[in-house]
């Protein structure tokens, strides 16, 4: 029962660090895609649709997307958070309506996004582990 | 304006971060149900807990 998730099966490839490297990139780029390159694909689902529904819930709650018009050193760690997010960033800069920061919503919605960036960044991370072998 | 309650916006925050966390740090399928229900239960009790202690300071 307690067997690890990933024994049954093979490693897509033997791990190398352009390998790793690929699927961090790719990880990165599309929610879950290193992993699932990896064929951990529970995984894989898990990741895209939970940080889909936040990035998409911080857009929703019409909360701020940061772009590289900051005006101090948080507003460009919110740009560097939201930039984790891979293709989602663009796409949300593009549906973004007029952010709405004065209500509490709106405020969810800005770190809604910038937790979903962070949170891909951990999971490409976790991809590029994987990758280079250093990770079951 | 979309409308969200804070309730509501913690939960969701609180059921995607821990599920993300979860299959990021545990290796076996229950060990990362059982994390990931701890965290949540972590998250959303944490901010019922620190709520009730602001409702009393602020009295």
């Amino acid at each position: 029962m307690n067997q690890p998730a990933h024994s049954e099966r093979p490693a897509a490839r033997p791990g190398s660090w352009a390998w790793g490297a690929a699927v961090f990139v790719a990880g990165w780029l599309v929610p879950g895609l290193g992993h699932a390159l990896l064929r951990r694909w529970i995984r894989a689902s898990v990741f895209l649709v939970s940080i889909v529904m936040l990035a998409a819930a911080g857009v929703w709650l019409r909360g701020k997307i940061y772009d590289t018009h900051a005006a101090d050193p948080f507003e460009w760690l919110g740009y560097f958070a939201d930039l984790g997010a891979g293709v989602l960033y663009p796409a949300a800069l593009r549906l973004q309506i007029l952010p709405d920061v004065s209500r509490a919503a709106g405020d969810y919605g800005t770190r809604f996004f910038a937790a979903a960036g962070t949170l891909n960044l951990l999971c490409a991370l976790d991809a590029y582990v994987i990758g280079t072998g250093r990770k079951g | 304006m979309p409308n969200i309650s804070h309730f509501d916006a913690m939960i969701l925050f609180a059921a995607a971060a821990s599920a993300v966390l979860a299959f990021l740090s545990r290796p076996t399928h229950h060990e990362r149900l059982l994390n990931a229900l701890k965290t949540f239960l972590t998250f959303v009790g944490g901010a019922i807990f620190i709520a009730w202690v602001l409702y009393f300071l602020s009295r």
